[in-house]
């Protein structure tokens, strides 16, 4: 698996909770709007066993609604929990790319003195 | 909800299927509640799709939705092989420039410009004129097919309904384009005959990679599956017995 492709996956997991932050969606509508930012998605099948997880680990819950068009739809929603974990996984992550940051215009210095 | 051709109904239970086992590998996912998702997905992507559903254009959507197995690290991996030097260097390559040309719009004028040059010029440029436009628009049907709306849509699919016919015609013709540089033609029963040795294996062939006659000549063939491929076959025997019969006798 290329570098790429494992930090995608590592920053699907983030991208979908904040997808769901207010908002409750279902499956087909977290890909459409993940869809819209480049570089995010890797397959859209990806979404789904990355649902099921947070679904298993009390992060978002998941409601069944009929649909006119097709078979049932399953919404998501974020729990209190998720809510929680989202505020700590999105500071993790700015720390995390404004280290990186710093520590890239650090070494494009030092190259260029 | 939309009606879906038989082989395209079983295809998707057969796929989630796959999806099912390729996901017993890890504890942490729940199958069922997957499977539940990707069928409500499948079934919103294909809401503007024609009636009935066919194969062509699920395999589009399950295409979209990736390998099942590289979804999930605890999902069970069968040992990818490496990729060849034409996949990695050639098919990629490929793929990589389709993507670009779909992404640029498939320049749609242009493509009906370069067809209309094409078609009088056939012999001499005309060809490798048409082969382009062909890729560029089959580029943009393959990888971005909602932006080939309206007037558009013409435009691109006159290099692809071209392309196709043409690719169609030297495939089923292709003993008779290889007679064409010999001195001696065919005589018509003897033409007949290798036609119809040629179309029972084209048709053996058809009828065991459906999906490859539907992606060669998309968007035209999405309905093609291996009863058509059979047909071919039988023509191509029908013909092949008719011509036995005539040559027996003469």
């Amino acid at each position: 698996m290329s570098w790429t492709t494992q930090l995608r996956k590592g920053a699907l997991e983030l991208a979908i909770l904040n997808a769901l932050n207010g908002d409750r969606l279902y499956g087909y509508d977290i890909v459409r709007i993940l869809r819209g930012y480049d570089g995010l998605m890797i397959g859209d099948g990806t979404v789904y066993p990355i649902l099921s997880r947070l679904k298993a680990d009390g992060l978002v819950r998941a409601t069944i609604e009929d649909s006119p068009d097709g078979p049932p739809r399953k919404y998501y929603e974020l729990t209190r929990a998720g809510r929680d974990a989202l505020v700590e996984m999105n500071q993790a992550w700015e720390s995390l790319v404004s280290s990186v940051e710093e520590l890239r215009r650090a070494a494009h210095k030092a190259g260029t003195r | 909800m939309k009606n879906w051709t038989p082989d395209a109904s079983s295809h998707f239970e057969a796929w989630l299927g796959h999806v099912k086992l390729s996901m017993a590998g890890d504890p942490s996912l729940n199958a069922d509640d997957i499977t539940q998702d990707l069928r409500a997905h499948v079934h919103a992507e294909l809401e503007a799709a024609p009636e009935p559903v066919t194969m062509g254009a699920l395999e589009r959507v399950l295409d979209s939705l990736g390998n099942p197995t590289q979804w999930s690290d605890g999902a069970k991996h069968p040992k990818a092989p490496a990729p060849s030097w034409f996949q990695s260097r050639v098919v990629d390559t490929i793929v990589e420039w389709q993507k670009r040309l779909a992404a640029d719009g498939g320049m749609p004028v242009l493509l009906v410009v370069i067809t209309l040059i094409a078609i009088p010029t056939f012999d001499h440029i005309g060809f490798p004129l048409l082969a382009f436009a062909y890729f560029v628009a089959r580029s943009q049907v393959v990888y971005a097919p909602a932006t080939v709306t309206g007037r558009k849509k013409w435009m691109v699919y006159l290099p692809l309904a071209i392309g196709s016919g043409v690719l169609t015609g030297l495939v089923l013709g292709f003993p008779l384009l290889l007679q064409a540089g010999e001195a001696r033609w065919f005589a018509p029963f003897e033409a007949m005959w290798t036609l119809g040795c040629w179309w029972v294996l084209v048709g053996i062939l058809a009828a065991r990679e459906p999906k490859a006659v539907r992606a060669a000549l998309t968007p035209f063939a999405e309905t093609f599956d291996a009863s058509h491929a059979r047909m071919i076959s039988l023509i191509g025997a029908a013909l092949l017995i008719a011509s036995s019969v005539i040559l027996l006798a003469n």
